[in-house]
């Protein structure tokens, strides 16, 4: 790479370097994915038909430490269930004071009628348990995102999903073909010209395209698929049936990327600015 | 474009050549020729000032308007 500077041209080779680190990278997952069924960070090229669509959904999990229902004397036949808190519960007895029972009580006295489920959780450092370091280790209930596969049976869906799938791949080997170009240009010459702005051009538009297009493609799913609910239940106990997972399709696209394709719209223009700018300079005499 | 460069003709008249001009003017043949084709979009007062002291002449002499 010609440049008279040499932070220039240790940035260019540093870019440059991660930049064929990442192909081959890339084309390593694809190679072990073909070859050997290995995947990695979970990517196949597997027929999605096959091993379903991926599609994001926002995770909402609600769980309990413990969930008991039992009656006896103190319990006035009642339904409670409370939170396990240090191995204890609360009961509510229709009284002002709540009473406070440690559940090994409850568990072990045959004068309660119970059907106990408990959801333990257990740190682990290794094979070394590790609830001596932590007070209380709890489930945050909240949305987080999540994955999961769809196989629909319904044609217009599959198509969706497959050009979906498929769109993203085709993207990042568009992006890739375009940085190769970039880089390839920058070592021949580095000064304003016109095939860079139009590389920056042509990655900012494909990733503005593509964003949009999974915007509408994940609308459109979600007229399909909205929710996915796992219920909890009691057998036999009389309980109705709990809600704890929920799976709800996410609205998909990233602020970021749109944010990085249009930054690289306008960096473009002023490559392509920049080279006009430069061709005079060439001829000024 | 609309102005013409002379440079050939007061070349001629002053017998000189072209890269002797270049030597004396301190640009490049390139450069030279790129002016003596109109290609050239601008060019540097310091340099016109140079050709015309080389050449002896004005700047009226080597550009020429036309419409």
């Amino acid at each position: 790479m010609k440049n008279k500077n040499r932070l220039v041209s240790r940035l260019y080779y540093i870019s440059a370097s991660a930049f064929i680190l990442y192909a081959i990278y890339f084309i390593s997952i694809i190679l072990a994915d073909i070859f050997m069924n290995a995947q990695i960070d979970n990517f196949t090229i597997m027929p999605s038909h096959l091993t379903g669509y991926p599609v994001k959904a926002d995770l909402q999990l609600r769980t309990f430490d413990s969930l008991i229902e039992y009656k006896g004397s103190d319990y006035l036949d009642k339904t409670s269930i409370t939170r396990q808190s240090m191995g204890s519960i609360f009961i509510d007895n229709g009284k002002s004071v709540s009473t406070r029972k440690d559940i090994k009580e409850i568990i072990n006295d045959t004068a309660y009628q119970k059907n106990i489920i408990i959801q333990e959780a257990s740190a682990y450092a290794g094979a070394t348990p590790i609830d001596d370091n932590f007070d209380i280790i709890e489930v945050a209930s909240g949305q987080k995102e999540a994955i999961i596969l769809l196989k629909p049976k319904n044609a217009y869906l599959s198509a969706l999903l497959a050009t979906r799938s498929y769109m993203g791949g085709v993207c990042i080997l568009i992006i890739l073909g375009q940085l190769a170009r970039l880089f390839r240009q920058l070592n021949t010459t580095f000064t304003f010209n016109r095939s860079i702005g139009h590389a920056l051009w042509f990655i900012g538009n494909c990733l503005l395209v593509y964003q949009v297009l999974i915007f509408i493609f994940s609308l459109i799913t979600k007229q399909f698929i909205e929710n996915i609910i796992y219920n909890e239940s009691v057998p036999d106990s009389g309980y109705l049936s709990r809600q704890v997972f929920t799976f709800r399709i996410a609205s998909e696209g990233s602020f970021t990327v749109i944010f990085i394709g249009l930054s690289l719209v306008v960096l473009s223009k002023l490559l392509d600015y920049g080279q006009q700018l430069q061709e005079e300079n060439d001829l000024t005499v | 474009m609309p102005i013409i460069i002379n440079l050939d003709v007061m070349l001629a008249k002053r017998k000189m050549r072209s890269n002797e001009l270049a030597d004396k003017v301190g640009i490049t043949t390139a450069n030279l020729s790129i002016l003596k084709t109109g290609k050239a979009k601008a060019i540097r007062f310091s340099t016109l000032e140079a050709i015309c002291e080389v050449l002896q002449c004005q700047p009226g002499d080597i550009m020429e308007y036309v419409e």
